[in-house]
C-alpha cells in the first residue's frame, strides 16, 4: 500500500537557522496523526512545507508515490491536501458561506457557482454554522471563526486535511464541540494532521503521534508510548525532570 | 438591480444615445472625454478595485495605445486595424508586465507602476525615427466636418465603454471576480483555497491593459496630434483612482458615474472659481470622499425613492 503522504529527509532553512532538519514520516489512509512539540519546534513550518507555502530545501514530499514538494499552493490543494491556519485567515468582508464557496470552486473544482453555494451549504451545516450564512466573516466569533476554517476546508474535497491549532483559544465547551467536529470528519475517511499544544486532546483523538523539537522528529510512535518517552519528556519539561520520571519507573 | 437603479441607467443611456441630436460640438466634446476618462477608471477598477492591488501605472497603457494605434495610423492603414494593433499591444504589455510586477504588494507595486509610465514616455522621446519623438506625431486628417468628427468619436468612446463595462459586469459575476474578491482579501488565503492567484491578477492586469490602450488610441486618433508629454501624463495615472473612489470602488457602475461626477465638478468649478479651481475641486473631492467612503455609488436610491414618493 503506498501512504497517502510521506516526506522523505524533508529540510528547510531560513537563513542559517536550520527550522526543520531530516524529518521523514508518513500519514496513512483514515489515520489520525497527532503533531506536537515544544513552542518554536517546527510544526507550523512543516504544515507550511507540506502545503507549498513554503517549500523545502532538500528532502522529497510524496503524495499518493508522486513528488509534490515542488508544486505551488494553490496546486497542492488541487490535489486534497487541506489545511487551518493557527491564525484564522478568512475573508473577512465576504459571507460565511462566500468564504466556503471558494474552497469548493477552486480546490474540488466545481464550476457552477450555484452548486458550489450548495456545497458549501452541505459544509455550514454539518459544521453548525448554516444559521451565519449571509454574514460577513468577520462578526464570527474566534470559536465559529475556527468552524469556518474548517468548513473552508470540508469544502475543498480534502484527503489529507491539517488543522493547525484550531483549538487554541477555545474554552473547554467549544473544545468539546471542535473535537466531536473532527471525529466526524474523520468518520468521512479523510486523514487528519492534528497540531495541538493540549496533550489531552491529542492522546484523546490520535492513534498516532509524532513529536517535533527543534525542527528534528524525537519520536512516532502510538500516544501510550510517545507520552513515555523519555526524549519527549525532556523536550517538554527539562532533562533533570525526565531523569526522575526514569529513576520512578 | 433594483427599479429605481435601472430607471435611471435607462434614462442615462436614452440621454447619451441622443447627445448628437443636440448638434452642440462642445456637449459632444465634454461627454467624449467623460466617456475616456470612464474607460481608463472601468480598467483602473478591475486591478485597483477588483483586486485591490494599488495601481498607479494606467498612464503607461494609455500612453503606449496612443502611440501604437497613431504609428500605424500614420503609416497609412485604417484607423479599425490601428485601434485593434493598439489593443493587442497593449495586451501583451500588460502581461509581460504583470507577470514581472504581480509579484510585488502595497507600496512597492504602486512604486513600481508610477514608474512604468515614465520608462515608456523616455523611450517614445528617444525613438525618434519611429515615434517622431519629442515633436511629436502627426496623425492624417479624417478629411470630415468638425459635427461629424465629433459624432463619431463619440460613439466610438460610448461603444467602448459599453463593452468596458459589459466585461467588468460579467467578470464581476463569474468565477474570475471570485478569484479576484478573494485575492484582494486576503492573497494568502486565496492560494490556500486553490486558486491561482498569479493567473487570475495577469488576467485582470490584462484587461485593465487592454482597455486604457484601446482609450488611448481612439484618443490619438480624435485629437489627430500626440507628444510623449500628453498621453504619458501622470494624471491619466492619478484621475482614474479619484474617479473611482469617488463613485464607487470595487463596484461595476461606480467608475462611470465616479468620471461623470468629476468632469462634472470639474466644469462647474472651472467656470465659477476661475483663480481657486484647483483649491476648490480638491477640497471637494476631499469632503466627497470623507462623507462617502464608499462612493457616489453606495447612496441607496431605493431609500431616495420613497423617501420622495412619502413626502
Amino acid at each position: 500500500m503506498t501512504a497517502l503522504l510521506q516526506l522523505k529527509n524533508v529540510s528547510r532553512s531560513f537563513g542559517g537557522v536550520r527550522a526543520i532538519h531530516n524529518v521523514s514520516f508518513t500519514i496513512g489512509p483514515g489515520e489520525i496523526v497527532g503533531l506536537i512539540g515544544p513552542n518554536g519546534a517546527g510544526k507550523s513550518t512543516l504544515v507550511n512545507i507540506i502545503t507549498g507555502v513554503h517549500p523545502a530545501s532538500s528532502g522529497k514530499i510524496l503524495h499518493k508515490g508522486e513528488p509534490i514538494q515542488r508544486l505551488k499552493p494553490f496546486q497542492i490543494s488541487a490535489r486534497g491536501i487541506a489545511r487551518t491556519f493557527q491564525v484564522v485567515q478568512p475573508f473577512p468582508e465576504m459571507t460565511v458561506v462566500e468564504n466556503v464557496m471558494a474552497g469548493a470552486m477552486f480546490a474540488a473544482g466545481i464550476t457552477s457557482m450555484d452548486e458550489a453555494r450548495r456545497s458549501a451549504m452541505d459544509q455550514l451545516a454539518f459544521t453548525g454554522l448554516a444559521a451565519y450564512a449571509d454574514r460577513p466573516a468577520e462578526q464570527l466569533t474566534l470559536a465559529y471563526r475556527k468552524r469556518l476554517e474548517l468548513a473552508k476546508g470540508l469544502a475543498m474535497n480534502p484527503h489529507i486535511l491539517m488543522l493547525d491549532e484550531v483549538n487554541a483559544g477555545l474554552n473547554t465547551a467549544e473544545v468539546e464541540q471542535a473535537l466531536k467536529l473532527i471525529r466526524a470528519i474523520a468518520a468521512r475517511g479523510v486523514s487528519i494532521v492534528i497540531i495541538e499544544h493540549l496533550l489531552k486532546v491529542v492522546t484523546g483523538l490520535c492513534s498516532r503521534i509524532i513529536v517535533l523539537h527543534h525542527g528534528e522528529l524525537i519520536a512516532d510512535d502510538s500516544a501510550a508510548d510517545v507520552i513515555r518517552d523519555p526524549r519527549v519528556i525532556e523536550a517538554y519539561l527539562g532533562s533533570r525532570f525526565a531523569e526522575r520520571q526514569m529513576v520512578r519507573q | 438591480m433594483t427599479r429605481p437603479q435601472l430607471l435611471l441607467l435607462v434614462i442615462f443611456v436614452a440621454i447619451l444615445f441622443a447627445l448628437p441630436l443636440l448638434g452642440n460640438n462642445y456637449v459632444l466634446r465634454l461627454a467624449t472625454t467623460a466617456l475616456m476618462y470612464a474607460v481608463l477608471t472601468i480598467a483602473w477598477n478591475v486591478v485597483g478595485g477588483f483586486t485591490g492591488y494599488p495601481m498607479f501605472g494606467m498612464a503607461a497603457f494609455f500612453g503606449l495605445g496612443a502611440y501604437s494605434g497613431a504609428v500605424v495610423q500614420s503609416s497609412g492603414y485604417p484607423v479599425a486595424l490601428a485601434w485593434l494593433v493598439a489593443i493587442v499591444i497593449g495586451s501583451a504589455f500588460a502581461v509581460v508586465l504583470g507577470f514581472i510586477l504581480l509579484r510585488l504588494r502595497g507600496h512597492a507595486f504602486a512604486i513600481a507602476t508610477l514608474v512604468i509610465a515614465e520608462v515608456l514616455s523616455e523611450l517614445t522621446n528617444g525613438w525618434t525615427s519611429l515615434t517622431g519623438g519629442g515633436m511629436g506625431l502627426n496623425l492624417p486628417f479624417f478629411g470630415w466636418s468638425p459635427t461629424a468628427l465629433a459624432i463619431f468619436f463619440f460613439y466610438a468612446m460610448l461603444g467602448l465603454t459599453a463593452v468596458a463595462l459589459a466585461t467588468t459586469y460579467v467578470v464581476a459575476h463569474n468565477r474570475i471576480g471570485f478569484a479576484l474578491k478573494c485575492i484582494r482579501q486576503n492573497e494568502d488565503a486565496a492560494n490556500i483555497v486553490g486558486i491561482d492567484t498569479s493567473r487570475y491578477k495577469i488576467i485582470a492586469f490584462t484587461l485593465s491593459g487592454a482597455f486604457a490602450a484601446a482609450a488611448g488610441a481612439i484618443y490619438a486618433s480624435w485629437t489627430g496630434y500626440i507628444e510623449p508629454s500628453d498621453v504619458y501624463d501622470v494624471l491619466f495615472s492619478i484621475k482614474p483612482i479619484i474617479m473611482a473612489l469617488l463613485g464607487g470602488m470595487g463596484t461595476v457602475f461606480g467608475p462611470v458615474i465616479g468620471a461623470v461626477a468629476f468632469l462634472a465638478l470639474d466644469e462647474f468649478v472651472w467656470r465659477n472659481f476661475l483663480q481657486l479651481h484647483t483649491g476648490v475641486l480638491g477640497f471637494l473631492i476631499v469632503a466627497l470622499i470623507l462623507f462617502l467612503p464608499s462612493g457616489l455609488s453606495s447612496i441607496s436610491l431605493n431609500r431616495l425613492w420613497h423617501k420622495t414618493a412619502s413626502a
